[in-house]
């Protein structure tokens, strides 16, 4: 059962990083506007982490929801201690598409009566696991191949997705157009030393 | 949207810098078309990737080989080795509900949710608990029933 809760597609209402601690502690409380503010802020990082575990679309924005919906009755029962986002979303979204896996794996096995079926684990497998490690090995090295102004500006844009690019600009002191052209060069790299086994 | 979308159009889309009448678009033309739904899949791959390795931050190619396949099969190996998942035990007493599986970090934690779906638990991260969906824990036995997990184990259980 799906519950529904306004999952704002666009970040343009996200609330500043310096009043986050602020809208957690809110939102620990209870406060509806807080979680509110939340999900706006951080929903489509949630989405984006369903998408890449292979969930059409559709089935994302849903698990995002229920993934959101746990979260606050967590917080209603007094079991959240802390509010570390998008992380723990991100993490129980990432429970909630796992648990779905392994249902459809066990409704299979039921269905053509494969008593092995139901052992096929959702998740990676330690190979995949593996691979996933050296490919951001791969990636740690050409960041660090970068120049530090580049790594500078990859590293405050991805480490806060939601927040404008012309912040990002002003704070190292270059035009937005040249923080997008370094982004654009960095994460070409980085695709590469990512991508680099697949073409191997 | 009728044609398919450029490959910057996914990426500012997962990165969440399309404008909203575009990403609308972008999201009409996924829900019909299976080549740009898989597309759209492996940029979302890329952007997690990506976000994984601001976390982590840079590193210095290594002198000489330009690789590190033996360190980082090694760490991996000690990794694997870690996810054959403990349970940290103290005396403190709690309801079944509340017995927990204690995840040391975020790279383990699909190895923390096969343990604990094996086992009917729930997984305690450093700072908060997450539900393990479908979570049934009647059949323990009694002495599981007074564990709780320590951030970091000092007496760890293998789990089999």
């Amino acid at each position: 059962m799906t519950r529904a809760v306004a999952l704002p597609r666009s970040l343009a209402a996200a609330e500043p990083d310096a009043a986050e601690p602020s809208v957690a502690a809110r939102a620990l409380s209870g406060d509806r506007e807080a979680w509110a503010a939340l999900v706006a802020r951080h929903g489509h990082r949630v989405v984006v982490s369903l998408l890449a575990r292979g969930l059409p679309l559709e089935r994302a924005r849903e698990l995002a929801q229920e993934t959101w919906l746990r979260l606050m009755e967590q917080q209603r029962l007094g079991k959240l201690r802390e509010l570390e986002l998008p992380g723990l979303a991100i993490r129980q979204a990432s429970f909630l598409a796992l648990d779905e896996g392994r249902r459809t794996a066990a409704r299979a096995a039921h269905e053509h009566a494969d008593p092995d079926a139901h052992r096929t684990a959702p998740g990676p497998t330690p190979e995949q696991q593996l691979l996933g490690r050296q490919q951001l090995e791969r990636a740690r090295v050409a960041l660090g191949a970068c120049s530090p102004s580049a790594q500078r500006v990859f590293t405050l844009v991805y480490e806060h997705p939601d927040r404008p690019h012309a912040d990002v600009a002003a704070e190292v002191g270059l035009s937005l157009q040249r923080v997008r052209q370094i982004l654009c060069e960095v994460r070409s790299k980085l695709r590469r030393a990512i991508e680099e086994h697949d073409h191997a | 949207m009728h044609e398919h979308p450029e490959h910057e159009t996914f990426e500012r889309y997962v990165h969440g810098a399309l404008e909203p009448p575009l990403a609308a678009a972008l999201e009409a033309h996924v829900a019909t078309c299976a080549r740009c739904a898989a597309q759209l899949g492996h940029e979302a791959r890329l952007e997690m990737a990506l976000a994984e390795v601001a976390a982590a931050g840079p590193r210095r190619a290594p002198r000489g080989t330009g690789r590190t396949w033996l360190g980082v099969g090694l760490g991996a190996l000690a990794a694997a080795a870690a996810a054959v998942l403990v349970v940290a035990r103290s005396g403190a007493p709690m309801s079944s509900e509340a017995i927990l599986y204690a995840c040391p970090d975020d790279a383990l934690a699909e190895r923390c949710v096969a343990s604990a779906r094996r086992h009917g638990r729930v997984i305690e991260y450093p700072r908060a608990q997450l539900v393990v969906p479908r979570y049934e824990a009647m059949d323990l036995a009694a002495p599981a029933l007074d564990a709780r997990p320590r951030r970091l184990p000092a007496t760890l259980e293998v789990m089999q």
